[in-house]
């Protein structure tokens, strides 16, 4: 019984992050759009994955990236299955530290972000190669740099709403 | 059997990434354009729905808060413009008067009017969500007759200037890809000179373009500022609309012809409100 509610509030805690994925992709899409620094903006949606793959596990972690991802196409110009793709492997990884790495949650999730980004711009890079060639050389620009910088700092303000909204624990040693 | 089970359940993580990457693969195969499928098209028209929504609550926030403020400002400018509104009905007149005498010198000159085009008025409501791709989508789809490979200008600044083309159409949205974006090109002629070339976006400098295969007997011609407009020739883009002025010229030793660096005349990032050309009169 202890164990079926479990599963319950976690699914529910899933469900809720999607939505709250969702509301992040359109508002990033519409409003965030405006707070564009150098034309850069951060990339929201990859550092609520690696935050709750950081306490939930791979498995929860590549299903809310490539849903994520999917929506992120949906609503851009990448092709279908683009983000998704990448999301997935952002979100497998990150989840593979879980119970493994005994520091501050927040600094794992800082430096899981870094790698998080400059991973997910090898496997853009290697994607638009394959699908959508002339767009290989715009990954290595300035905007990496700045997109990196950009992540890093807004990665404690998103990790706190993340638990001010309850949808990660609170102890260190907690799991979802 | 169990034995069997209790693998699955061990590699339960990889299984499900493997299974979610293929699935993935084979959406960006079936999205490339090979098959007659557009999942895509059927997920925009359902969740552009909400970023209409967003974009009309933020819109209708934001102007009403504007609003607050500028009626103070209305007031004052209200007594300014009524005394400016004396000094341009006096312009008006001499206005009349050339204008009237630039239609007889164009009768003279047996011209005929430019052809103008429909359109449906359209205004930008989100952006791209990543920082690798370069478009922006509008509150006009199928619905509006908006199909693939319209263009689109914008009028600012007194100037009627080339935006980019529609890429994507949903039903009641359309995803624009800019000039400035390097995936496209226009063919472009400068206005004085006549010299043509190909007009895309500057890989390496954000919001600039690049014109190049201008010969380079124009280099003594071409001065900063000039304007280069759209040639028409085989393109989907008409005649005549202007697409920016000369920042700089390159003259390389190992090509044939010139780079041309060009300030586009359309400031992307104040684009509002756009026009998509759906024909000829």
């Amino acid at each position: 019984m202890f164990l079926q509610e479990k599963n319950k509030i976690m699914n529910k805690k899933v469900i809720v992050l999607i939505f709250v994925v969702f509301i992040t992709i359109i508002l990033k899409t519409t409003i965030l759009g405006n707070f564009a620094f150098k034309g850069v903006k951060p990339d929201i949606v990859l550092i609520m994955i690696v935050i709750f793959s950081n306490f939930s596990g791979s498995f929860k972690g590549e299903l809310l990236g490539f849903f994520s991802g999917l929506l992120e196409d949906l609503l851009s110009m990448s092709p279908l299955g683009f983000n998704a793709f990448i999301n997935s492997i952002i979100g497998f990884l990150s989840g593979i530290t879980v119970g493994k790495i005994f520091l501050n949650p927040l600094i794992i999730t800082i430096f899981l972000v870094f790698f998080g980004t400059l991973f997910k711009s090898v496997l853009s890079f290697f994607l638009l190669s394959i699908f959508v060639s002339e767009k290989a050389g715009s990954v290595y620009t300035l905007k990496f740099l700045l997109e990196i910088g950009f992540n890093i700092i807004i990665t404690p303000f998103i990790y706190f709403i993340l638990r001010i909204l309850k949808l990660i624990p609170i102890n260190i040693d907690s799991k979802l | 059997m169990f034995r069997g089970g209790r693998n699955i359940q061990k590699y339960k993580n990889s299984i499900t990434l493997l299974l979610l990457l293929c699935l993935s693969l084979i959406l960006m195969t079936v999205n490339s354009g090979r098959y007659d499928i557009s999942p895509k098209k059927i997920g925009t028209s359902f969740f552009s729905i909400f970023q209409i929504s967003a974009s009309r609550a933020s819109n209708y926030i934001s102007d009403t808060i504007n609003s607050i403020n500028k009626l103070e400002q209305l007031k004052t400018e209200h007594d300014i413009l009524l005394e400016k509104l004396k000094i341009y009905q006096r312009r008006e007149r001499d206005f009349l008067e050339l204008k009237e005498e630039n239609t007889r010198l164009k009768e003279q000159l047996e011209l005929t009017q430019t052809s103008d085009y429909k359109f449906e008025s359209a205004r930008v409501i989100a952006h791209e969500p990543g920082n690798i791709f370069n478009s922006f989508v509008i509150d006009k789809g199928s619905t509006k007759g908006i199909e693939k490979n319209m263009p689109v200008i914008a009028y600012q600044d007194g100037f009627q200037g080339l935006v980019g083309k529609v890429i994507e159409v949903s039903m009641f949205t359309s995803r624009i890809i800019p000039l400035i974006d390097n995936s496209g090109f226009v063919a472009a002629r400068l206005l004085d000179t006549r010299y043509e070339g190909l007009v895309n976006g500057d890989p390496e400098i954000q919001n600039s373009l690049i014109m190049n295969y201008v010969s380079k007997n124009a280099a003594k011609f071409l001065n900063e500022g000039d304007l280069v407009i759209s040639s028409g020739l085989q393109s989907i883009y008409p005649e005549g609309i202007y697409i920016g002025r000369i920042r700089g010229i390159k003259v390389p030793e190992w090509q044939t012809s010139l780079v041309i660096n060009i300030e586009p005349i359309i400031n992307f990032s104040k684009l509002e409100y756009l026009l998509v050309l759906t024909g000829e009169k």
